[in-house]
């Protein structure tokens, strides 16, 4: 009985304890923020006037347009596996792809790895074939459990990329598909997959340097 | 009337000079290749954008904070955790799956990738000088709906014994919860938001 209690009386004395922590703690935020918003209040705009902070405001405006791109560009979104071909805000077309697979692959008893991701950031066009050679790179050997080749013969691929392919570095291309009933999925090794149709209205569409944004 | 006046004027200056503060910072982004993030709270919405254009856009539903106020400016990401991390599959050499992969017809197949439905729903993006961003989903899901339950008491239990922790060791810190329409939309930001990705970050102002 006299242990109970004991226990009872510690519990109640922890909860009493808890609760005073929290208190404090709350009053810290409440005065301790009223405090630091007063400290850190006054005037926003040392002195500026309604009329400069306007004019200010519509030149900043005016400034962050001129980073807008210019003429055609193509937009991806890996995500949702889509790519837009826009010419400022108006979208002139969306088309469904194929991006990135994020996996790993690692050379059996190598020291190589590759991820699979499709490269995000700001690119140009820097290429614009007409059906394409794909001159396959090692990792598309390790994959399938091959040894790559020695032979630079047996690299090349006229199948694989489809009838257009768009450049923008490193290797990486918007291109077509066989494997048409996978796209809006996220299964290529980094490169955008296109559907035939559709890759080619890109192809004519976007120009040389225009610009590529993926996210 | 006056004083009503003055009071709007005020007002009218004080949202001015914060959006200029916003468009500095967004210029000086805007002239690297790199997308940024803007986390705009005051208009309930959080923006990818790259050179000046929207990317994507989100809403948030409802957002709190608690702890030092910021000041509207450029912050970097340092890190986002979940309590599930996304894991890249591994491929296997020569596994007959990377051949089946190309085949599969069904969609909803478990192609052994990475996508956005493997992004978590609940996840904290931590960013320099101690300002943390929690995200959750508005859900019905009976997991999520458990895990957002234990989320909003650690809110009221755990963030007033931190600060006075902070408060002792003398320093402070600036936690902001933000809810989200869907788990989707949650997922998209995880997917959208990379480790060192510059962010601005607009609370709204203090009256």
């Amino acid at each position: 009985m006299a242990k109970k209690k004991t226990v009872l009386r510690t519990l109640i004395i922890l909860a009493c304890v808890f609760v005073c922590l929290e208190i404090a703690g709350f009053a810290i935020e409440i005065f301790g923020l009223s405090k630091k918003s007063a400290a850190e209040g006054g005037p926003l705009s040392a002195g500026e006037s309604l009329k400069e902070l306007q004019a200010k405001n519509s030149l900043l405006t005016n400034r962050l347009k001129t980073f807008l791109p210019k003429g055609i560009f193509i937009v991806i979104d890996t995500a949702g596996n889509r790519l837009y071909v826009m010419h400022g805000q108006k979208v002139l077309k969306e088309v469904v792809v194929s991006c990135g697979s994020g996996d790993i692959l690692e050379e059996p008893a190598g020291k190589r790895t590759w991820i699979f991701d499709t490269p995000r950031g700001e690119f140009n066009v820097t290429s614009k074939l007409v059906n394409p050679t794909w001159i396959k790179p090692d990792w598309a050997f390790i994959e399938e459990g091959d040894r790559p080749p020695a032979n630079y013969s047996e690299r090349i691929d006229n199948d694989s990329l489809g009838d257009y392919a768009l450049g923008f570095g490193d290797g990486y291309f918007i291109h077509g598909t066989l494997y048409t009933i996978l796209l809006g999925r996220n299964v290529t090794h980094g490169c955008v997959r296109v559907g035939d149709k559709d890759l080619k209205e890109v192809f004519q569409i976007v120009p040389m340097g225009g610009r590529i944004y993926i996210y | 009337m006056a004083v009503g006046t003055i009071a709007m004027k005020a007002e009218e200056i004080a949202k001015i000079s914060e959006q200029n503060k916003l468009l500095e910072n967004e210029l000086a982004l805007a002239r690297t290749p790199a997308s940024y993030m803007v986390i705009n709270v005051q208009d309930q919405t959080i923006s990818l954008k790259a050179r000046g254009m929207t990317l994507k856009k989100w809403e948030i539903k409802s957002s709190k904070f608690w702890g030092r106020p910021i000041p509207s400016k450029t912050y970097k990401l340092v890190k986002k955790s979940a309590l599930s991390q996304p894991k890249r599959p591994n491929i296997t050499p020569g596994k007959e799956d990377i051949k089946d992969r190309k085949k599969t017809k069904d969609s909803a197949t478990d192609l052994g990738v990475l996508e956005l439905k493997d992004m978590p729903v609940h996840y904290r993006l931590s960013f320099e000088n101690r300002i943390y961003i929690s995200v959750r989903p508005k859900t019905k899901r009976f997991w999520p709906t458990i895990l957002n339950i234990g989320k909003f008491i650690s809110w009221f239990t755990y963030l007033p014994l931190k600060t006075l922790w902070l408060t002792i060791i003398k320093k402070d810190f600036t936690e902001i919860e933000l809810v989200l329409p869907s788990e989707k939309e949650a997922q998209g930001i995880y997917w959208s938001f990379p480790d060192g990705h510059m962010t601005i970050i607009c609370l709204p102002i203090k009256s």
